[in-house]
């Protein structure tokens, strides 16, 4: 079966590049060599700096540089995946696809093991972005350890990739799954605080216990023996886990045959056997059984009442502010939603509290805000990716303003206002930990909010200006169903746009600019992106309605 | 053939089915009637796993087909109200890719040419789907389901947006299912069609069925012998409309 739906999804992806007008494959092509353009001057400039950085991260920081790696790895990377998985997964309840193969005389199971590898195919393409990355780290263990410990590393990481490839999409569906069960006993908005306190409750663990298991001291300095030795510190702090008993035994079973990169690789690999096994079992129990009454209990919350955060200001604002941001108020416990609210906020106010003081010191003498424009520009990128995913994904309101006399302008402008005000809460409250221990005094935070106050502002208008006006341009035809491999021109386009303007800010700041200059080069693009708006949005009118 | 006994389904607080039972037998168009919310898509939905029953049983030949999930899904065909197709294929392709999820060996795939020629759309099979008209999707949904010989046919409102030749052919065509012994339920709301093709009709209404029996049977339990089903069906389904003294009449 899995091979047969790849086949015909392989015959539908030709087709549709066949049936493709050329403007759209010039897009297509244009997409391409932007992402590798900024892949090579990524890697250039990396290449270029990369005596310096390896410098600065030096063996006795290093591990710290490791701490953040894997926060980043774990945390961000994991996040990004598990917000594409959740949403690929919640489409499967949702699909009329669902449906149809369900007809057919097959194991179900086997639809979502497809899934599964479709949505880590997926994600692949996202890698590539953390390939200069990943060069630098290479570099670094080549000046300090030597070539065949940098060869460890690569192997390593490539194991570590499909592990969090693998492990996090199974995760997710099982997360998916179990929302789906527990949607029988419980209303939308209990499963959504459990959830976010059970989240919480596994990063007040998660960082100490990282942070433990990489400052382990390690004997011959490998990093590979690093890491190993951190799967093995790991499993001895949840001794009882499944995971560690078979982890323990595991070690137990590669200490007796070998010491040495072929045991570590073996060792790897039985990890991430054993993590998709049991995501495949955890699956089994919750996924593959009565179909029907996961689709009935998904269908149901449709029909839950109220959000918990309903957007109390907008009651007394016109109907079409209303309308704008209808789906967000409403589902604002949603998927998306949900994801960034849960994972990657509080974690990233946590972490400062988690770092030395000397990180702090290291930072405030080389930038201060540093860590804030990269904190920033994190936040704001996976927003953009729900901001311009918006455009895409909600069409339905495209339909819904056809037979109105409301201007596009007016709605894209209500979603904005909206969302400047949640990415500026947001923003506000995680900067506000970094804040104090960088320890800004209160005109060094004041600048910082201005600043926030200004770039939350500028990012939903370049989403939806950018985003609609690419979206007039470059966008795909739908199918009905909204089945087909999704047209990622709008999302890149807004990103690289995104990514630009978070660059430059932080490279006009490195230059030695006052703060001043930073609000006026912000507010340059406030003002285009208000234009772009404007034209976006009067495209996107006269294409689709 | 296929038993429906006591189902029970509810959303929340509303009950879309309320021990709703019957039964189609082999040789027989079973019309499954009932206005818009009825419940006639819930049946359905229950009877292809996309749902799945408070309390109630379905059994395929004495056996409930939650046991026997594959066995009884090869010898299903389902024909959704809204055709689900995958616009991005050709007409020849999305009935390949049934074949092959069917496991049907390309020696039997003779049916297709077969089927594609009474609905007329052999000229447009090479086309892609995202090109065909509403009547067109639905002929392939239809081809679909009933390429592999179902031995239970779920056939729900089948002759929307078809033309009337269109309907005419499927017509001949259930007549040839049927006297293949194949189970077919019909929902549709064309009484007309109903009353012509059905030999058992179920009424129901609010999730609760109101009568069943030959559409002659129907009629009387409606109070109307000699008259037509469309009056039956209006006063069963509108208790407070007495001697058909309904708006509008």
């Amino acid at each position: 079966m899995i091979s047969i739906l790849f086949k015909y999804r392989l015959i539908m992806n030709k087709n549709r590049f066949a049936n493709m007008p050329v403007a759209e494959k010039i897009a297509y092509a244009l997409v391409v060599l932007v992402i590798t353009a900024f892949v090579l001057i990524m890697t250039g400039m990396c290449l270029k700096k990369a005596d310096k950085i390896i410098e600065f991260i030096n063996p006795s920081t290093f591990e710290y540089f490791n701490f953040l790696g894997a926060v980043v790895l774990n945390l961000i990377l994991m996040a990004a995946i598990s917000i594409e998985a959740f949403a690929e997964v919640e489409d499967i309840y949702y699909r009329r696809e669902t449906q149809f193969i369900l007809q057919f005389p097959n194991d179900f199971s086997i639809y979502f093991i497809y899934k599964l590898v479709e949505i880590s195919l997926k994600i692949i393409p996202v890698l590539v972005l953390l390939f200069p990355l990943g060069l630098l780290y290479v570099f670094f263990f080549v000046k300090y350890y030597g070539a065949a410990v940098a060869m460890n590393f690569i192997l390593y990481s490539s194991l570590s990739l499909v592990i969090i490839l693998m492990f996090s999409s199974a995760l997710v569906m099982a997360l998916a799954a179990a929302i789906a069960r527990l949607l029988s006993f419980f209303r939308q908005r209990t499963i959504g605080l459990m959830l976010a306190i059970g989240f919480i409750v596994i990063l007040c663990f998660y960082f100490p216990v990282l942070k433990d298991c990489l400052t382990q001291k390690s004997e011959n300095k490998n990093a590979l023996a690093n890491i190993y030795n951190t799967i093995k510190v790991s499993a001895n702090k949840f001794e009882f886990s499944p995971v560690s008993i078979l982890a323990e035994g595991a070690n137990s079973f590669v200490n007796a045959i070998s010491r040495g990169l072929l045991a570590d690789i073996f060792y790897s690999l039985l990890v991430t056997i054993a993590a998709i096994v049991i995501s495949y079992y955890i699956n089994l129990i919750f996924f593959f059984r009565e179909m029907g009454s996961l689709l009935d209990n998904m269908s149901l919350r449709q029909n839950s009442s109220r959000s918990m955060l309903y957007f109390r200001p907008l009651e007394s604002m016109p109907a079409v502010w209303r309308g704008a941001i209808y789906d967000e108020t409403c589902h604002v416990l949603r998927k998306n939603f949900l994801m960034v609210f849960i994972f990657m906020v509080p974690a990233i106010f946590a972490m400062p509290f988690y770092l030395p003081p000397k990180f702090f010191e290291a930072v405030r003498a080389a930038n201060k805000y540093w860590a804030i424009f990269v904190i920033n520009s994190t936040i704001l990128m996976y927003g953009s990716e729900l901001m311009a995913g918006d455009l895409i994904n909600k069409r339905a309101f495209m339909q819904l303003l056809r037979p109105m006399s409301v201007k596009l302008k007016d709605f894209l402008a209500a979603k904005i206002f909206f969302y400047w005000l949640i990415w500026a809460s947001l923003l506000l409250f995680v900067n506000s930990s970094w804040a104090y221990f960088l320890r800004l005094d209160i005109f060094e935070f004041l600048e910082v909010f201005f600043l926030i106050v200004i770039w939350s502002a500028v990012a939903p208008l370049i989403c939806y200006g950018v985003g609609s006006l690419a979206y007039a341009k470059f966008s795909l035809k739908k199918d009905a169903d909204g089945f087909q491999p999704s047209d990622p021109a709008v999302r890149i386009i807004v990103s690289i746009i995104l990514t630009v303007m978070c660059i430059g800010s932080f490279r006009l700041y490195n230059s030695g600019l006052e703060m001043a200059y930073i609000y006026v080069y912000f507010l340059a693009w406030l003002a285009a992106s208000f234009f772009t708006l404007r034209a976006g949005a009067r495209a996107l009118e006269k294409k689709e309605l | 053939m296929l038993v429906a006994r006591d189902l029970n389904k509810k959303y929340g607080d509303f009950s879309a089915l309320s021990d709703v039972s019957f039964e189609i037998r082999p040789g027989e168009i079973f019309g499954y009637l009932g206005p818009n919310g009825a419940g006639k898509s819930t049946t359905l939905k229950l009877l292809t796993f996309a749902s799945a029953p408070d309390s109630g049983q379905i059994l395929y030949e004495g056996r409930s087909i939650f046991d026997i999930t594959n066995e009884y899904k090869n010898f299903l065909g389902y024909v959704p109200e809204v055709p689900f197709v995958y616009e991005m294929l050709t007409g020849r392709e999305f009935l390949n890719f049934v074949c092959d999820m069917r496991s049907i060996p390309v020696s039997g795939r003779k049916n297709i040419d077969y089927y594609l020629e009474i609905f007329e759309i052999f000229k447009d099979a090479e086309k892609l789907i995202s090109c065909y008209s509403n009547g067109m999707r639905k002929k392939i949904s239809i081809i679909a389901a009933i390429i592999h010989r179902p031995k239970i046919l779920l056939l729900d409102e089948p002759t929307s947006a078809m033309d009337a030749l269109s309907t005419k052919k499927f017509k001949d065509i259930l007549a040839d299912f049927k006297t293949s012994s194949t189970a077919i339920l019909l929902t549709t709301h064309v009484l007309e069609i109903a009353e012509k093709l059905c030999q058992r009709i179920a009424i129901i209404s609010k999730g609760k069925k109101l009568a069943e029996g030959t559409p002659e049977e129907i009629k009387k339990a409606g109070n109307c012998s000699g008259g037509e089903l469309e009056d039956a069906f209006i006063l069963l389904t509108n208790p407070e409309i007495k001697n058909g003294e309904y708006p509008g009449r």
